[in-house]
């Protein structure tokens, strides 16, 4: 397990983190001139629009979803912008509601509705390009709840402690979760396609 | 727990690779089309909290009107217009720099291992390892391997390449503008038609006196502002000399120990 740890570790120091954070934008915002009254948004807003989409795309398994709740998170984070920018971390309050947004209820039955009305899997082709797409479709052949902390743990890189807090879930249970969606995964990614056309 | 080994072997490199690719497929819309959201949807708002007002007592939809600007949060045209950054009007005023990204050459941001041939010397941008090479204002003493070094330009960083017969003092004197620069890093360059070289993703500047003060507007203007992916790092990385790039396998186990 640790080896494994390190592993990870190294994998991600050597490929850069997925992490997305405002913070080093917002000082040199607070340095311009007082005009601009949403300091730091719209850099924000650039540079973490990409990566959240294609962290909720994982978990929704369908990007024109995943960019409508991104899209509608950022909507309410720039009406109290204000607020919000003087947190530590934007971002980390942009994607909690992006990620609200996508478990809801009335989402998703307004996401299953349009999802019987088109062919699933025709959205994950366009915005993530085909080496991804036996990702997603592996993705959502998991357990939501395992499938949500593997994208938190692997593509947000949040740490164990920070997803237990975010879902306000016991550590044990984040780690059970991981280990058992790991799990899954390894196997819908390892054996090849039976039969899917996903 | 051998079995959790086993998983990540067979999970993270899709993973990963999804984490580092996948964001550039999505595009922000522009920032206008969030703008005309928010003033439909406050639009919607009064209208709704008007009908219903109306239907209760007419006069709570005069105060509602009359309060809801107040508690909608800042007005809608205080979104910031686009507009090019200081630092890149100042940097294509620098005389002699060659600016590929307004001339519209394609640089890819693939990443591949093994060698790879560029189409300028030394690159500016293009296909790449997956490492980059350290840029904490590392100064290496031989030449390194481009395919490393473009990684490091799309994190934003300058490279400064010096020709591989250039005399120590005038090293030294490059030496003193990039040890300990984040954002920075120097290595000799066989061949060089100059004395030195500086790079940027997109961006080259030749020069032939190492006591130009291009070289210093160059690495001030440049450095982490050219960036493509703006929260990206220059730590860790590989920090080995030596033209040709680290294979996969060779990468795992740098970086597993390290």
């Amino acid at each position: 397990m640790a080896r494994a740890k390190q592993r990870a570790a190294a994998l991600q120091s050597a490929h850069g983190g997925g992490r997305v954070s405002c913070v080093t934008n917002m000082k040199t915002a607070r340095r311009s001139p007082p005009r601009a009254r949403q300091p730091g948004f719209a850099e924000c807003y650039r540079n973490s629009y990409g990566r959240l989409a294609a962290q909720l795309n994982a978990y929704l398994g369908d990007a024109a979803a995943a960019e409508d709740v991104v899209q509608e998170a950022f909507l309410r984070a720039w009406q109290r912008w204000k607020q919000i920018s003087g947190y530590e971390d934007p971002v980390a309050w942009v994607r909690r509601v992006a990620w609200n947004l996508a478990t809801s209820r009335w989402r998703r039955i307004v996401r299953e509705a349009r999802l019987a009305r088109h062919h699933r899997g025709v959205d994950v082709v366009e915005a993530t390009g085909p080496e991804n797409v036996a990702l997603v479709a592996a993705l959502r052949k998991l357990r939501p709840d395992h499938r949500r902390v593997i994208v938190l743990h692997y593509l947000a890189d949040m740490s164990v402690a920070a997803i237990a807090a975010e879902l306000n879930t016991p550590r044990g249970t984040v780690l059970s979760w991981l280990h058992r969606g790991r799990a899954d995964l390894a196997v819908q990614l390892g054996s090849p396609k039976e039969g899917e056309n996903a | 727990m051998s079995e959790s080994k086993d998983d990540e072997m067979i999970i993270l490199p899709s993973l990963m690779s999804y984490r580092d690719k996948a964001f550039h497929g999505f595009v922000p819309p522009p920032a206008g089309t969030i703008e005309v959201k928010a003033a439909g949807r406050r639009k919607r708002r009064l209208a709704t909290g008007a009908v219903a007002s109306v239907a209760l007592i007419g006069l709570s939809a005069f105060l509602l009107i009359q309060a809801a600007p107040r508690s909608e949060g800042p007005p809608v045209a205080a979104w910031p217009s686009p507009t090019v950054p200081e630092w890149e009007a100042r940097a294509n005023q620098i005389e002699g720099i060659v600016n590929f990204r307004a001339s519209g050459t394609q640089l890819s941001q693939d990443h591949t291992w093994g060698p790879l041939t560029y189409d300028q010397s030394p690159p500016v941008g293009g296909k790449h390892s997956p490492v980059w090479q350290q840029c904490m204002g590392n100064t290496y003493d031989a030449p390194i391997a481009s395919e490393h070094a473009v990684h490091s330009l799309e994190h934003g960083a300058v490279w400064l390449a010096y020709r591989s017969e250039l005399p120590a003092a005038e090293v030294d004197i490059l030496k003193n503008k990039i040890k300990g620069k984040q954002y920075t890093f120097m290595a000799p360059y066989d061949g060089l038609e100059t004395k030195v070289s500086l790079q940027a993703w997109g961006y080259q500047l030749k020069v032939d006196d190492v006591n130009d003060s291009r070289i210093d507007d160059f690495i001030s203007l440049l450095a982490k502002n050219t960036s493509l992916e703006p929260e990206a790092s220059c730590a860790s990385g590989n920090t080995a000399t030596g033209t040709t790039p680290l294979t996969e396998q060779q990468a795992l186990e740098r970086f597993r120990t390290g």
